[in-house]
């Protein structure tokens, strides 16, 4: 049997009359057209300064000052030198990382396998489809609010469930600081549906003749799926991983309704911590906060994009 | 508080700090005790949500937890007014408001809707001829001796309490911080000058 690789596939697909491996970049405008693509694009332009610039430059001019809305004074760097100094900061910035670790080790992972799965369209694979894809379409307050009463000590489900297989003691998962935020993580981390919709729709996109090459060449179905599928997903695998990590350095309605980022800071995001910033009338320590999630975000968004080189196709 | 917390004297999802936590074991009588204001009794007590009987079974009584003998109550404020008002007809539109609300006929209707006590001091005879809610009354009575009286923190405290508490107080009561340290830091962070 011959084996089927990705190196293959690639060369297969860089042949006469496949897309180009990058997208021509910089295509001019007719000369004539100027005027009314510029006049397209205003609204987008006016809409795109008015809610993301100008609050961008607000934010970071003010992570510079002590404000509270009223007052405004320049203090210079001594917002990030406090941030640098404050143990919540580290805590909050630490769990921000475990957060979206959590994600991308579990959620990613399992949505790929399950999305894979389904992709063979085994029977009740659209029910099942759809029941995965119901708790990515609740809102975050609503679904924060059942896992506060399946984790409630006294009434809570998972409580209920430990007590009849004979586990004992009730915990009080949410306000344990051993237990919290293995608790929160516990929320989210498998809500796959949307890695698992975003890789059915690729696989959906991957020529049948390469499968069909593979199965004449005596590939088995696990062959084909770890040597044709898989590699073919790189695209969607970064863009699930990208979308996961924007998602959780941002995360905050979660955390504030099931904990407010107790016990003792044991949950508490950097989003919830800015937040915290805020309503305490320190609107410049906020921003900087906030000023430092942009950072990550930006820092996250160019890291994933170079290692799976999202936006290049193989195929 | 927090011997409560250890002995078991409270539900085990107190810390959460959630209403429906601390109202459902008590209209269930699951609890023996519940920590509310007169509101409770038309919005809860007297409710389908509660069990058959349970409001001509309860009582209330001034909060202990002090020294001996003494005991206190938090005091709630109900919702207030501020008028922007700039010229002198609409202050005076504002100051009519402000008369018809607060006087003895209309205070004393809005107590026998809600429930709640008369938020200014009417006559005894005008009181006791209304349709007040007994257990409110006798409680705002007994209140006159009382050793302590708090306005209640959620109400004219910091606004960052109510945030700073759920995040201290299991840690607090899980052995995480001493008293002292508890309390500064709820103040520092709730406050203006912390987090």
């Amino acid at each position: 049997m011959s084996t089927v690789t990705s190196h293959r596939l690639t060369r297969r697909a860089a042949g006469p009359g496949r897309r180009p491996a990058r997208a021509a970049a910089g295509t001019p405008v007719p000369r004539g057209m100027r005027g009314p693509v510029a006049l397209s694009l205003l609204p987008g332009l006016v809409l795109f300064g008015t809610f993301f610039l100008v609050p961008f430059a607000v934010l970071a001019v003010t992570a510079f000052a002590e404000w509270g809305g009223l007052d405004f004074t320049w203090t210079g760097a001594e917002n990030y030198r406090r941030m640098f100094t404050d143990p919540v900061f580290f805590k909050a910035f630490g769990n921000t990382l475990f957060y979206a670790a959590a994600s991308v080790l579990v959620q990613v992972p399992l949505g790929i396998a399950v999305g894979m799965v389904l992709a063979l369209r085994p029977r009740g694979w659209k029910a099942l489809r759809t029941i995965i894809f119901v708790p990515f379409v609740i809102s975050g307050a609503a679904y924060a609010l059942i896992f506060s009463m399946f984790y409630n000590p006294r009434s809570g489900l998972l409580n209920n469930v430990l007590g009849a297989l004979g586990m004992p003691g009730a915990r009080d998962w949410l306000f344990e600081t051993a237990t919290a935020r293995w608790a929160v993580a516990g929320t989210f981390v498998f809500i796959i549906g949307f890695v698992v919709v975003l890789v059915m729709a690729e696989i959906a996109s991957i020529p049948r003749e390469l499968y069909e090459a593979a199965s004449v060449d005596g590939a088995t179905t696990w062959q084909q799926l770890t040597r044709i599928t898989l590699p073919l997903l790189r695209n969607v695998i970064g863009t699930a991983i990208l979308i996961r990590l924007l998602v959780d350095i941002g995360m905050f309605d979660l955390v504030f309704i099931l904990t407010a980022g107790g016990p003792d800071d044991a949950t508490a995001t950097l989003a919830l911590y800015a937040y915290r910033a805020y309503v305490a009338g320190q609107w410049g320590y906020a921003n900087a906060i906030g000023s430092i999630i942009i950072l990550i975000g930006l820092v996250l968004i160019l890291t994933v994009r170079r290692a799976f080189r999202i936006g290049e196709r193989t195929l | 508080m927090r011997d409560w917390h250890l002995e078991g004297w409270v539900n085990a999802d107190a810390f959460s700090g959630d209403f429906q936590n601390a109202a459902a074991p008590y209209l269930t009588e699951e609890a023996a005790m519940v920590a509310n204001g007169p509101w409770f009794v038309s919005t809860n007590l007297r409710t389908d949500a509660a069990a058959p009987g349970l409001y001509e079974h309860t009582g209330y009584a001034p909060a202990p937890g002090w020294t001996e003998g003494e005991r206190g109550s938090v005091v709630v404020s109900g919702a207030g007014w501020v008028s922007g008002a700039a010229d002198e007809r609409e202050a005076e539109a504002v100051e009519a408001f402000v008369k018809f609300m607060t006087s003895e006929a209309e205070v004393l209707t809005q107590a026998e809707q809600t429930g709640a006590n008369p938020p200014v001091q009417v006559a005894p005879e005008a009181a006791a001829a209304a349709d007040l809610e007994p257990l409110s009354t006798g409680l705002a009575a007994e209140a006159a001796d009382l050793t302590y009286r708090y306005p209640h923190a959620r109400v004219l405290g910091p606004a960052g309490l109510d945030s700073a508490w759920k995040n201290l107080w299991p840690a607090y009561v899980e052995g995480d911080m001493t008293t002292d340290e508890f309390l500064q830091r709820l103040t520092d962070d709730s406050s203006a000058d912390g987090l």
